[in-house]
């Protein structure tokens, strides 16, 4: 059974061009599956569609075997979402948003409070747990956002650039995290624009490009292509000249 | 650098931000104009103004009434200036300098204060400038020393709350505050036209004003630029009670209280006039339980993704909407019931609207949202009109 499973879908805002188009992606259970494109390109797309946020035009999505349109309660119980911002209370504490998300994620006190807790220690938000988080840097609410997804420790893990405002130590937390729940089992997608951070990380790379998968390499394939670097260049190389040659960001 | 460009594109974004709505913009511009031009009319019924001698008494009321509402439109101004957490990244990183970037920033404040002038008192002068020449002149340059004053007076008064209670909750305060004075200057307008002052009162607010207000002015401005520079400790909160939702203590730590508290004033006055009791039966019933149901699910508006992706999302969010509903409907209702027992199809008609209420929550877009609220509103008040008179 798959982690993450995308047959077909493709997606477009209202009478725009096609965001998405017919998009067929596999994450398996127990690996890391890197999603790698341009700005635009659809990742931040393709992972809403996955979280059951945006429904997709075409095709099915599924979320550790469930469809996310039939059932979405069920597969969003078995989904981590990190998104691009975050989405947490300002005006709540650190522990006061992991028992909020544990009320909504169904998380029962006596499991919500040592999970949180544990958590807090190893990102190293626990001193300033009873501090609103509208007080905490970019960084620190990466950190709880990341908490708040793993709180519920669900099977599949959507991951919008998770490493954007960490810290040194809590990259390396976050890869090591990351690497210990793909090799429990876990499903994780996600996306990042550094490429040795993905180097180190994933065990397969997507290289999505105006809404398509134009390429999906193991991490063997990728290392003999000399990296993410040359792998990205490869592939959308004409797009990156230019973007650089008309100021495009 | 050009300073108007500079000051007039912050008071567009001051506006937009304000009143999100071109049309809207334009409703309320007019509706201000129709209430200078009411205004205007009812002090020349109210007090004639003679040509041959100063009407002391309009001038010294107009002059209370510009200082008092400025001073609500500059506060209301300010608090959404220090509620802007940009605002001393603004003063700290601007190449034109604090004090000027301050100045900029400070354009909508002025532009708030000078609408009390430019919707009352410019259309007074106008209508009374045949007929009162030096009514007209003093009322102006009175106008323009009122709203010196005004201006100063709300930049002392945020200086005052933000240092006391930290810049976001003195903002809460402050705007809350100004909301009651503004209140209180429509409430007073016709008590004030009709004071009198007499004349060496006003010439002492005229001569007093050119050496007092300059100096004072500039004191204000500095402190209220420290009390943006300065930095505020963390807030913080007790352990959770673990288990149940924190929607409670988010409801008691956004400015719903102060907000509600600013309409109470209002409605204690209406109902002292039992002909306004209909009307103000369906405000409270439509109006206040969205009020109510606004504060507390704002954290869940602002970001609605929360709800929609969490598995018990619509459970909790169906919950939140019949208790605080429910919380809220009731007072409302108990009211309606002393007011009008016996009159069964207005009472009918004021519980559907207000079980209504909490289902418009259910449509995410804000659009559709609050014209689904104004069209419960709108119903509200067309069965007060047929049924709700004794």
């Amino acid at each position: 059974m798959p982690g993450v499973e995308l047959s077909g879908v493709s997606f477009r805002h209202g009478r725009g061009p096609a965001v998405l188009d017919q998009v067929s992606l596999e994450a398996r259970p127990g690996e890391v599956l890197g999603l790698l494109g341009a700005n635009g390109a659809g990742k931040t797309t393709l992972f809403r569609v996955v979280a059951g946020l945006l429904k997709p035009r075409t095709g099915q999505v599924r979320v550790a075997g469930v469809d996310v349109a039939t059932n979405p309660g069920e597969a969003s119980r078995r989904l981590g979402f990190v998104p691009d911002e975050p989405l947490l209370y300002p005006r709540l504490s650190a522990l006061e948003n992991l028992n909020q998300f544990g009320v909504l994620w169904g998380v029962p006190a006596a499991q919500a409070r040592p999970r949180a807790e544990a958590l807090l220690r190893e990102t190293g938000l626990w001193e300033e747990r009873d501090a609103w988080v509208e007080g905490y840097s970019r960084g620190m609410r990466q950190k709880l956002s990341l908490c708040c997804a793993l709180l519920h420790r669900p099977a599949v893990l959507v991951l919008d650039e998770p490493f954007n405002g960490l810290d040194l130590g809590a990259s390396l937390w976050l890869r090591a995290l990351l690497r210990a729940r793909a090799e429990a089992g876990d499903c994780i997608l996600l996306s990042h624009h550094q490429p040795e951070v993905l180097d180190a990380l994933v065990d397969r790379l997507a290289v999505l490009r105006r809404g398509r998968v134009m390429d999906l390499v193991d991490r063997v394939e990728v290392a003999r292509q000399g990296g993410t670097a040359r792998l990205y260049q490869r592939v959308c190389g004409d797009e990156t000249r230019r973007a650089v040659r008309e100021g495009v960001p | 650098m050009n300073w108007a460009l500079a000051a007039g594109w912050e008071a567009r974004h001051a506006l937009r931000q304000f009143v999100p709505w071109r049309w809207t913009r334009w409703l309320l511009a007019l509706l201000g104009l129709a209430l200078g031009v009411g205004l205007s009319v009812f002090v020349l019924f109210l007090a004639p103004p003679s040509p041959r001698r100063l009407e002391v008494g309009v001038v010294g009321g107009f002059v209370g009434f510009n200082l008092l509402l400025a001073t609500g439109a500059a506060g209301v101004a300010l608090s959404r200036l220090m509620g802007r957490p940009q605002g001393p990244w603004l003063l700290a990183l601007s190449p034109v300098g604090a004090r000027d970037a301050l100045r900029i920033a400070l354009t909508p404040t002025l532009l708030a204060a000078l609408c009390p002038l430019t919707c009352a008192g410019l259309p007074f002068a106008l209508l009374a400038s045949r007929a009162a020449p030096w009514v007209a002149v003093s009322m102006l340059v009175a106008g323009a020393c009122a709203l010196g004053w005004a201006l100063c007076a709300s930049v002392l008064l945020a200086t005052f709350l933000g240092r006391r209670l930290g810049k976001e909750r003195g903002a809460r305060a402050l705007g809350v505050l100004s909301g009651w004075l503004a209140f209180v200057a429509m409430m007073a307008f016709g008590a004030l036209v009709r004071m009198e002052l007499g004349t060496p009162a006003l010439v002492l607010f005229l001569v007093l004003t050119p050496p007092l207000l300059p100096p004072l002015w500039e004191r204000a401005l500095l402190g209220f630029m420290e009390m943006l520079r300065g930095t505020e400790t963390l807030r913080r909160a007790p352990e959770p009670r673990w288990g149940r939702g924190g929607w409670g203590r988010l409801a008691r730590r956004s400015p719903w209280a102060p907000a509600l508290l600013a309409l109470v004033p209002a409605t204690v006055v209406g109902f002292g006039r039992p002909e306004l009791h209909g009307t103000l039966c369906a405000l409270l019933v439509v109006a206040g339980v969205t009020a109510v149901l606004d504060r507390v699910l704002a954290p869940e508006l602002a970001l609605p993704d929360r709800l929609r992706l969490a598995p018990r999302g619509s459970l909790l969010r169906a919950r939140l909407l019949s208790s605080w509903g429910v919380a809220a409907l009731a007072p409302a209702l108990v009211v309606c019931v002393a007011v009008g027992w016996g009159r069964w199809y207005w009472l009918a008609a004021m519980t559907g609207a207000g079980v209504l209420v909490p289902f418009t929550y259910l449509i995410l877009n804000r659009g559709p949202r609050m014209a689904g609220q104004l069209g419960l509103l709108v119903m509200a008040l067309t069965a007060s009109l047929l049924w709700g008179r004794g």
